[in-house]
């Protein structure tokens, strides 16, 4: 079996990088915890690894948008990388504010121009902490391959899915994405006002998964609030695939 | 780099000569852009290297103009040169970039000939002299503000070819200086931003903008390009210079045109993370890349239906704080001024002055009580002639520094002087003599009860930052509760996230140093709604404000940290309008050893750095220390005042992690109250001695005087001892990691703690002196059996009757009862993934206590920690010493109802007490000292028969406001209130108890066959009014060690501790959890509604009966579980629902 090394990124407000690199250590993978910084020094370092996750947080404090510093930063510094990283077939996985970061490099757009997409503030401008179902759709998303529902605990502020425009344009751009099958992940029930409930997305290749929810946070059955009756196969499952597809594809 | 864009129409001379000068010059020609085709420029230009674009003058001038923006769009530069460019530029051209980006040069000394051929005019017209201007640009002909001017005169023999080479001349020697100057002078600009749709706005009624002050060397045209790429999101917003005039277009559209706006910006000074955050942002932009930014950020409201007047009345009442912010307000034509700021604001702070001063105390005791009060150092007199006598036997005089380090040093809040006076307390038990309330009862108690029981668990107590207990075979666990009471009075998010985050300091500072793993809240406020009748101290926040304000920063600082929050409580009582209590508490985790070194040690020896790490020193948090020693008053300084930065601490403690794990400093603590003066004063105890120079130390801005250097509180400051082998990959780390450590100067073990400033000694104190001589206060403290608390102002009207119905239902919508879901989901409570036990069941019924998992941070398989709390300030009112022992109750069996073992438990005190001493303002001192002593009697005994120590704790003793309030000076003063935390060993957290039930289950009631007390009831509806009795201590240990033993033989399914509201209170609130109902066997009001020690409610299995009969003696089986969503008790009849409704009911 090929060891499958993944690149956990962690430091200016990222705050889940420990559980994140956990999920995968459990699973017999190489998870190591990199500092932005440490991969800025030395850019290509991406290369060493198959995986690359950017773990949830306040990263920069989010106080301009969540995730938009964190993206300039990386926009600046190890963008070429990051394509290459793709380009190469490796896998990124963006939880929360890993997929606010995501999304505002513009990773889930299949145009070039402006943005067409963000993670807003919830319906409720407030932030919530509260476990919701998931049920993933049939996608080109490695990462959501064989998964039916989860559940997993929300923690965000900015978690409501928007497109630009005018309503028509909204819905050109969400019929776009989901016949392209990169809608990765719904909620079941509407916590925060995104689009259509999407929770999670995946980009034109399917090899990155951006969501709000936290698989990370749910794998151990004594975390689970008593109602759920999904346990931590489904989340672990989530992490499975991506290693499963490393050894097979790289 | 800097970057010019030059536009010319000619032959391009003036072009030619800035080209070629910026060869030699510190700043580029990115390109020449040109609107006549064959234009002499062109050649020009391109003979010398620089790109030329060609943009051929249109009739229609707005499309020409669109095509030179789009242009200049994707070009790169700081300035546009309008170097013989014969086109006057529209006013929609010149807005779209900030004031004053374009310069031009006029062939005359404006305002005289503006336009074309003004050498020729003026020669024509005979002058005697002429010149050159240059100027910006603006949409007049050459009316922009004039920068500089230069002379020449005209002579006898001119020709017109002469007279315009002198003028030629002249525009050749002094653009290109120009151009230089400017592109390196200081710059303020600023942009707005809006939403992009009505759609995106939170509240439609108060429509919110931002604003953003950008000061840059030089100035920055394309400020718009920048922002638009950095600071917004383009999908949801849109930025605008301020004088656009497509930005009154844009209001429309979002229906604000026509209305009032207010601007809300923080003061000079005050940390706006905001502004920190874009300022990071726009220089890893290529257009800033490398500069020095500077921003100041701002909210913009607009609301309707508000005049300008309603609005500079409402708005410090609403949306700012006169301790933080400034506000303008203008009306809708004051904003669409297109000049809206004509001169910019000003940020800077001011100065203070650099002189060390001396103080001569051989003076009356009114003048020393004087220079005590004048200068805020909370002295008394005592004191003050003890400081006279060192200085008098020393023969010379102290310096401000030294004083102020007194101060801090001997400050109540760092000295615990109440605590360790010599009391002569008498009550109706007699009178005796107590030396300090601290060494007899809590650490009394903790030194007893480790003794008695022969725990070895406990690893570091009262002696460190916080407690340490050791807790499996892997791991230490620490905790410490803070309070931040003062702060808060003045500004509630301020005060409550430098709470929160000050304590994570505590745990970070702890031992070698600790990684905080979870936070605690607890806030008393007054109750909302209480100034609904319009009656409220000016002074004073109104409740709803202080309870939005402290709990976002409870949220920010424990989200933005990622330490999850997992405990608190809201309380609420009148009292409490002066002085919010806002408890912080945070519980962290140490490796029993690191790099073989005991965690719980502090290693520090002379000649290692004494380093600080972390946020640089403002002025922020002066007298916070000596501040919060007295009561909140007029002329309270405004320095106290601080906003915390979650970012800098959070890198920070990435870094010292990292470095701890790497033995790179051989101790650490907090800055927290007395900054560097406390910090190394405490830490150079151990070594000895300590020397250190301030000039050194960075700050935020400059002007601080040597003394506010060192007892400033800016946030986010750790102080290390780093021996000096060991600094160079220290603060290398540190580099990496984006935090500042500076090496101040050394440890020492001369005795002396000696402070320099540029090398000059500015103050030198023995420790001795400093820390151990100063005598114990001598108190006396007398019950007073007759007296009374009265509120402050009327409380509003109880019900004359209502059923039994109606009680239960107003019992759960009543303040101290109600759910806080909808705040407490606000703060995260599971990041780390190690939350076994939330606040709230999904379905919104309360847990008692929160539950952590040691796995995930390093520890054992299967075990966690129990985190409780109990206060019961009600209780004071009748006794302070049976409060001592509800609080203790209350916090111990909420941890032993979820499964916490009661043998494996320690406790955390935090006293909020009004002011004990003696003072004008406070006639029933003698009274509050013997509260408070009786109250330690109570805790002592309390702690003791459980056998459960204390590792931890703090006291506020000045909980007291003046203000006026309804034309009286008037007093509020806090009850008399303990906070105690308790933690608790789980060994299994698959055992955790949760407050739930299920179908066909068993109620029991556990205790609550001695007097009760419906005290909550007895707020709400009148002729309830009855006493507090007592269990004994002996009596709860064993009730709760025979519970446990329940929980370990897996009887018990579900439970709740009784309190607030009684059993059907409980009851109910166990319901939520599935939404099942139930019949329950109570009839006698004060059994339904009555409150008292040690009761606990549980559900069971019908077929364990038997056996929970034989575990538990006091036990009483009073009900079932039903199958449906019915509730029935004494003949009334509900559903879960009606209970639910209303425990989340008022407009929480």
């Amino acid at each position: 079996m090929k060891n499958v090394k993944v690149m956990v990124l962690a430091g200016e407000g990222i705050n889940c990088e420990n559980e994140s690199a956990e999920a995968f250590r459990r699973l017999g993978a190489t998870a190591e915890i990199k500092f932005v910084h440490e991969w800025q020094a030395q850019p290509k370092l991406i290369h060493d690894y198959h995986i690359l996750v950017i773990p949830g947080g306040f990263s920069y404090g989010d106080e301009l948008h969540s995730g938009q510093i964190m993206a300039l930063d990386l926009k600046y510094s190890v963008n070429e990388e990051l394509t290459d990283f793709i380009n190469k077939k490796g896998l990124i996985l963006g939880v929360c504010n890993g997929f606010q970061v995501l999304m505002k490099l513009g990773i889930f757009e299949n145009h070039n121009g402006p943005r067409t997409m963000t993670l807003f503030h919830n319906e409720s401008f407030k932030f919530q902490d509260r476990w919701v179902n998931c049920v993933a759709p049939p996608s080109k998303c490695v990462w959501t391959k064989n998964i039916q529902t989860m559940a997993l605990p929300a923690r965000h502020g900015e978690g409501r899915i928007i497109f630009a425009g005018t309503d028509e344009d909204q819905a050109t751009h969400y019929n776009e994405l989901s016949e392209n099958s990169q809608i990765a992940l719904f909620y079941t029930e509407d916590i925060n006002g995104s689009y259509a409930k999407i929770a999670g997305l995946t980009d034109k290749t399917g090899q990155v998964l951006g969501l709000m929810p936290h698989p990370e946070a749910a794998l151990e059955s004594w975390l689970y609030p008593e109602h759920v009756t999904c346990d931590p196969t489904t989340p672990l499952q989530l992490f499975k695939n991506a290693i499963d597809h490393v050894q097979e594809h790289l | 780099m800097k970057k010019i864009v030059i536009m010319a129409s000619g032959n391009g001379s003036n072009a030619e000569e800035i080209i070629k000068a910026s060869l030699d010059a510190p700043f580029k020609v990115s390109a020449v852009i040109c609107d006549v085709p064959g234009a002499g420029v062109m050649a020009k230009a391109q003979k010398l290297g620089i790109k030329t674009i060609i943009i051929e003058k249109t009739k229609d001038q707005k499309s020409h103009e669109d095509k030179i923006l789009k242009t200049l769009h994707d070009l790169n530069f700081d300035l546009v040169v309008l170097a013989g460019f014969r086109r006057l530029l529209s006013s929609n051209f010149i807005a779209s970039f900030p004031v004053n980006s374009i310069i031009n040069i006029h062939p005359s000394i404006l305002p005289a000939y503006p336009g074309l051929n003004s050498y020729e005019r003026a020669f024509k017209d005979g002058v005697k002299s002429s010149g050159v201007t240059i100027h910006y640009v603006d949409e007049g002909v050459d009316t922009g503000e004039i920068i500089e001017q230069h002379h020449f005169e005209r002579k006898d023999n001119d020709t017109l070819e002469t007279f315009t080479a002198r003028g030629l001349e002249l525009e050749h020697k002094n653009f290109c200086k120009v151009i230089q100057t400017v592109l390196f002078q200081k710059r303020l600009q600023r942009v707005e931003i809006y939403p992009v749709k009505l759609a995106l706005i939170q509240n439609p009624e108060i429509v919110v903008g931002r604003a953003f002050w950008i000061e840059t060397k030089g100035p920055c045209a394309q400020l718009l390009k920048l922002t638009s790429e950095v600071l917004i999101d383009p999908v949801v917003e849109k930025a605008f210079l301020h004088q656009d005039n497509t930005l009154t277009d844009h209001l429309s559209s979002l229906n604000l045109k026509g209305l009032a706006s207010v601007e809300v910006a923080f003061l000079p000074g005050v940390t706006d993370n905001t502004a920190t955050s874009a300022g990071m942002a726009l220089i890893k932009h290529p257009i800033l890349r490398g500069s020095e930014v500077s921003v100041h950020s701002g909210n913009i409201y607009f609301q309707k239906n508000k005049t300008v007047s309603d609005l500079s009345k409402e708005a410090y009442l609403k949306l700012a704080n006169p301790w933080l912010h400034q506000v303008l307000v203008q009306d809708s034509k004051q904003f669409n001024k297109p000049q809206r700021f004509k001169t910019n604001p000003k940020f800077e702070v001011k100065l203070s002055s650099q002189e060390i001063k001396t103080y001569d105390l051989e003076v009356s005791d009114d003048a020393l009580m004087g220079l005590s009060k004048e200068n805020l150092w909370a002295l008394n007199i005592e004191e003050l002639h003890f400081i006279r006598q060192f200085y008098r036997s020393s023969k010379r005089s102290p310096t401000d520094v030294e004083m102020e380090v007194i101060a801090q040093t001997w400050s109540e809040h760092c000295k615990h002087k109440i605590f360790a006076a010599d009391i002569e307390h008498t009550d109706h038990e007699g009178t005796r003599k107590i030396k300090s309330i601290f060494k007899t009862f809590i650490k009394g108690a903790t030194t007893k009860i480790v003794n008695d029981r022969k725990i070895d668990w406990t690893r570091s107590v009262f002696t460190d930052n916080a407690g340490i207990v050791r807790w499996d075979k892997k791991l230490d666990v620490c905790i410490k509760v803070e309070t931040h009471n003062s702060p808060s009075a003045l500004d509630p998010y301020g005060g409550s996230l430098t709470g929160i985050l000050g304590v994570n300091r505590d745990i970070l500072g702890c031992g070698t140093g600790a990684l905080p793993i979870a936070n605690t809240d607890v806030f008393c406020l007054p109750p909302e709604g209480a100034d609904a009748d319009g009656l409220w101290p000016s002074e004073l926040h109104g409740p709803r404000r202080l309870l939005e304000g402290v709990h976002k920063g409870v949220q920010d600082g424990g989200n933005k940290s990622g330490i999850p929050t997992v405990n608190g409580a809201f309380h609420y009582h009148l009292s409490y309008a002066g002085k919010p209590l806002v408890y912080c508490g945070t519980v962290g985790v140490l490796p029993h050893s690191i790099n073989g070194i005991e965690s719980h040690e502090k290693n520090q020896k002379p000649q290692d750095l004494v380093v600080m790490v972390g946020g640089r020193i403002g002025k922020d948090g002066i007298h916070g220390a000596t501040f919060s020693s007295e009561e909140l008053k007029e002329g309270t300084p405004s320095t106290v005042v601080q906003i915390g930065d979650p970012l800098t601490q959070k890198r920070m403690t990435d870094f010292i992690i990292r470095a701890r794990d790497l033995g790179l400093y051989s101790s650490i603590t907090d800055n927290g109250a007395g900054g560097l003066s406390s910090s190394v004063g405490e830490m150079c105890q151990l070594t000895g001695g300590a020397r250190i120079d301030l000039a050194l130390a960075p700050v935020k801005y400059a002007g601080l005087a040597p003394f506010e250097l060192m007892i400033s509180e800016s946030q986010e400051r750790m102080t290390c001892a780093v021996p000096k082998d060991k600094w160079a990959a220290f603060s290398k780390l540190a580099h990496d990691f984006k935090v500042e450590a500076t090496a101040l100067g050394e440890f020492t073990n001369d005795g002396n703690l000696t402070v320099y400033y540029n090398e000059k000694k500015v103050g030198e104190l023995p420790l001795n002196f400093l820390h151990e001589d100063l005598p114990p206060m001598q108190l006396k403290s007398q019950w007073d059996p007759n007296h009374r608390r009265s509120n402050w102002k009327d409380e509003p009207q109880k019900l004359k009757a209502a059923s039994l119905k109606e009680k239960a239902l107003k019992l759960l919508a009543s303040p101290n009862i109600r759910s806080h879901e909808k705040w407490v989901r606000q703060y995260d409570h599971e990041v780390k993934a190690a939350t076994v036990l939330k606040p709230f069941s999904p379905k919104g019924a309360p847990s008692d206590a929160g539950v952590i998992a040691m796995k995930p941070h390093g520890g054992g398989e299967h075990n966690g920690i129990v985190i409780s709390s109990g206060l019961a300030p009600q209780v004071s009112l009748q006794d302070t010493k049976m409060m001592a022992m509800y609080s203790i109750d209350e916090a111990v069996r909420n941890a032993v109802v979820t499964g916490a073992d009661p043998e494996r438990m320690v406790l955390i005190d935090n006293f909020c007490w009004p002011d004990p001493l003696p003072g004008p303002r406070n006639p029933d001192y003698a009274h509050k000292l013997a509260e408070l002593v009786r109250c330690n009697e109570g805790l002592y005994e309390m702690a003791t028969v459980l056998g459960m120590p204390f590792v931890s704790g703090k006291d506020s003793m000045k909980n007291d406001a003046i203000v006026k309030f309804q034309g009286k000076e008037t007093k509020i003063s806090v009850l008399p209130t303990l906070l105690v935390t308790c933690m608790g060993h789980i060994d299994d957290i698959k055992t955790v108890v949760k407050t739930s039930y299920g179908d066909g289950q068993d109620l029991w009631i556990l205790g609550g066959t001695e007097e009760l007390n419906p005290y909550t009831l007895s707020t709400l509806v009148e002729g309830y009014k009855k006493p507090w009795s007592s269990v004994a201590p002996e009596k709860l240990i064993e009730r709760y060690r025979a519970y446990h033993q329940c929980i370990k033989k897996n009887l018990i399914r579900g439970a709740h501790d009784v309190s607030e509201g009684g059993a059907v209170v409980a009851f109910l609130e166990m319901a939520m959890h599935s939404g099942l109902g139930f019949d329950l066997d109570l009839k006698d009001e004060s059994q339904l509604f009555g409150e008292g020690m040690g009761m606990i409610v549980f559900a069971a299995l019908k077929s364990d009966q038997a056996r929970i009969k034989a575990e538990l003696k006091d036990a009483r089986l009073i009900g079932t579980v039903r199958k449906d969503s019915c509730v029935k008790f004494a003949g009334e009849e509900m559903t879960v629902t009606d209970a639910l409704n209303a425990y989340r009911g008022g407009n929480l």
